[in-house]
């Protein structure tokens, strides 16, 4: 492949200015009490109060749902209005949550907008059953028919690192139910803006960079166990910021299919002892969906600067079956730190 | 930074492909792209895919399957979804990539086989919410028609006008080898077709297509480096109307649902952007979703190339029929009205446009086109998607 190439980073040591100005999230077990739209309406307004912002200050929305997870056939048409879309450019980007931030800051980087407010949901309370939306993105001829999901998947990526000494409670060999994310409804907001605009208002973070790829979708067709969809998402990083080096991540949220699957990206990143891992808690606590896994750590990232003496913090997403595609986007609490 | 389209591809829409499975046919689109572009997946950085419901191929995200006929494995990817805005704005995103300064070459290549998906007004009836609008019962088609009937109240204008649409896009798609509807038609026989949703009748009404398509983008830095010369994109936008059609009608309506008062904003984004301050005057080719004929009339007038109520008129004097005298040709693929693959119709018309101003369009070529425009429209009239492209960077 060759080189891909980022100009204005390269050219600006300290980064392109790319501020998160504030986030707001809504994490439940199960709401029964609101709508969708209107955990969307609340979340939203929550990030952009605290990003001291009105509606009329956005020039454009990026939102993220999941079709079938929602059950509506286009899910940003009921969500545009709740988060602010009406009257502004509004882009769904479906593929998953955490390509939506991604999106938001390249949006940024373009110079096509002042703010963005991103906006990522699930809430799969109220979808009439989430295990067969999960079934549905298996391809009709072969997975499906054996009953893939995100949790079989899970546990043959899981295989490849285990032991036949391992065991499991049942809920998929070699996975403990503790092994795997906890699942809830979830709504995500965050707030971008340019450095150099901010009207005397304090980043939570700085954006330094972005890396994302996707693998084959055949899970015959990798192996399952090297999480190369994750090398290469880290590779375009460190190629394109070679001073964003991990060995300077003081704290990393990984949303991972499963903690197996966190301990393979901790050997793969070649983590520091010192570097702590998902201080906002083990998958098994965070209950989420895995549409927005990826960008639910992405915010955990952002908070974990204000919330310890982290200085620079990662956040690792992953899509599909097994990860067939990766995220990584590092922030910094400091727009120099880079 | 300035984008240009390198390369488009199309293969011809059609009802059904029974020789290919979804995701040969994605494949098909991307290696006509590419091979317009003159250019290898080896030199594409980053994949946009456009694909619009997931219940229209029947898997959900369903981007992730076909990653692998896109060649997009290992590289940066994501999947726009704005309903049938989905194929622009996708290549808008794809715009964003390039901007952003990280990529240089972005493919955006993507299917959609409509007709195959069982009932698709059953599908696009679900977009709507499950305790109200839906049980009207409101799919695209009598969501529309509701929006023509307001026209006409609006402007006194009747079928006569809408069936002049259909016979001028039929006419065009004629010279079209890629259209789905080539067969030419009569105002006559629009008006004896039968009625899907007053005053929607068949002939009024775009067909469920199955086609794949793409585009290739690049930097003005990487095309001045390998000395090529792509339609350039000069001005882009998009806007958002109110998803409730109760809130588009009566004395508290937030917009009139017989106008296309928020596409017109969206067009006047990219038109400053470009530099364009008299449609009518600046404009030789304009790609513009319309799915049905009442919705032309309207994004004619959204566009700026008539006012309010006056596209009729002019539509009755042959002004954007190619080869009838006027200063801009509508639609001269045929549009949306001959040929709509949902997810990549969008793309088409971009596509299209580009092919106008780098002067290769085909039998229906505008003669001497150097500025064009596309637009795409989705949800329930709610996504909207503009662009202005043009032959040279001086151009305007």
């Amino acid at each position: 492949m060759r080189k891909q190439k980022n100009q204005r980073m390269n050219q600006d040591p300290s980064g392109p200015g790319i501020a998160i100005l504030a986030t707001a999230s809504t994490v439940l077990d199960r709401e029964l009490a609101r709508s969708l739209e209107e955990m969307i309406f609340e979340t939203s307004e929550a990030a952009l109060a605290a990003a001291g912002l009105a509606y009329d200050d956005l020039d454009s929305v990026v939102l993220s749902g999941q079709d079938e997870i929602d059950g509506r056939v286009i899910s940003c048409m009921t969500s545009a209005g709740p988060a602010g879309g009406v009257d502004r450019d509004t882009t769904m980007i479906a593929s998953s949550a955490d390509h939506a931030l991604i999106y938001g800051y390249l949006r940024m980087l373009a110079g096509q907008s002042r703010n963005v407010l991103v906006v990522g949901w699930a809430k799969p309370s109220e979808s009439v059953d989430p295990d067969r939306a999960e079934l549905m993105s298996a391809e009709p001829y072969l997975l499906r028919q054996i009953g893939m999901n995100d949790t079989l998947a899970a546990a043959l990526q899981a295989s490849r690192w285990a032991s036949d000494a391992d065991g499991s409670d049942g809920a998929a060999w070699p996975l403990n139910q503790d092994d795997l994310p906890a699942r809830g409804d979830s709504v995500y907001a965050i707030v971008l803006a340019f450095g150099d605009d901010l009207g005397g208002r304090t980043p939570k973070a700085w954006i330094l960079d972005a890396g994302w790829a996707t693998l084959t979708y055949e899970l015959g067709g990798r192996d399952l166990g090297e999480l190369e969809s994750l090398r290469l998402a880290v590779a375009q990083i460190e190629e394109r910021s070679p001073a964003t080096k991990r060995a300077g991540w003081n704290a990393v949220e990984i949303a991972a299919p499963s903690q197996p699957a966190v301990q393979a990206v901790i050997r793969q990143l070649g983590l520091q002892a010192s570097t702590k891992v998902n201080p906002s808690g083990a998958l098994h606590e965070l209950r989420t969906s895995p549409h927005v896994a990826g960008l639910a750590r992405m915010v955990a990232a952002i908070d974990d600067l204000e919330h310890g003496d982290a200085s620079v913090t990662a956040a690792v997403g992953f899509q599909g079956f097994a990860s067939q595609g990766a995220s990584v986007m590092v922030f910094s609490a400091e727009r120099s730190a880079a | 930074m300035n984008v240009g389209i390198l390369g488009f591809g199309q293969s011809k829409s059609v009802k059904t492909r029974m020789d290919v499975t979804f995701a040969e046919l994605v494949k098909e689109g991307a290696d006509l792209t590419l091979a317009d572009a003159g250019i290898t997946m080896d030199q594409v950085d980053a994949v946009v895919y456009p694909l619009a419901p997931d219940a229209l191929i029947g898997v959900g995200n369903g981007e992730r399957v076909v990653v692998d006929a896109l060649g997009a494995a290992g590289k940066p990817f994501m999947r726009v979804n704005n309903g049938g805005a989905t194929g622009m704005s996708a290549v808008l995103a794809a715009w964003t990539h390039i901007a952003s300064g990280m990529f240089d070459v972005v493919l955006v290549a993507g299917a959609d086989r409509v007709s195959e998906s069982g009932s698709a007004q059953s599908v696009l009836n679900k977009m709507w919410d499950v305790g109200y609008e839906r049980t009207v019962p409101l799919n695209t088609i009598t969501m529309l028609a509701l929006s023509a009937q307001r026209y006409m109240h609006l402007y006194d204008s009747d079928e006569v006008d809408m069936a002049r649409v259909t016979v001028k896009n039929r006419y065009h798609a004629s010279l079209n080898p890629n259209s789905h509807l080539r067969e030419l038609i009569t105002t006559d026989e629009v008006l004896n077709s039968r009625t899907l949703a007053w005053p929607i009748k068949l002939g009024d009404a775009c067909p469920a297509s199955t086609a794949a398509a793409g585009v290739v983008m690049v930097s003005e830095r990487y095309a001045k480096a390998h000395g090529l010369q792509p339609a350039w994109i000069r001005g882009i936008g998009q806007n958002t109307e109110t998803y409730w059609m109760g809130d588009r009608v009566g004395p508290k309506a937030l917009a009139d649902h017989g106008d296309a008062d928020a596409l017109g904003v969206a067009f006047q984004r990219a038109y400053a952007q470009a530099g364009i301050t008299d449609p009518r005057t600046q404009i030789d080719a304009a790609e513009i979703y319309a799915p049905f004929s009442s919705v032309e009339l309207h994004v004619i007038e959204a566009a700026g190339l008539a006012g309010k109520g006056e596209s009729p008129a002019a539509l009755a004097e042959n002004q954007f029929t190619l080869g009838g005298g006027g200063r801009t040709v509508v639609n001269p693929s045929g549009g949306v009205l001959t040929s709509n693959p949902i997810a990549v119709t969008g793309t088409i018309r971009v596509g299209e446009a580009a092919n106008q101003v780098r002067g290769i369009a085909g039998g229906h070529q505008v003669p001497g086109a150097r500025v064009a425009i596309a637009s795409a429209i989705g949800g329930d009239h709610q996504f909207y998607s503009t662009m202005v492209l043009s032959a040279d960077l001086e151009e305007l």
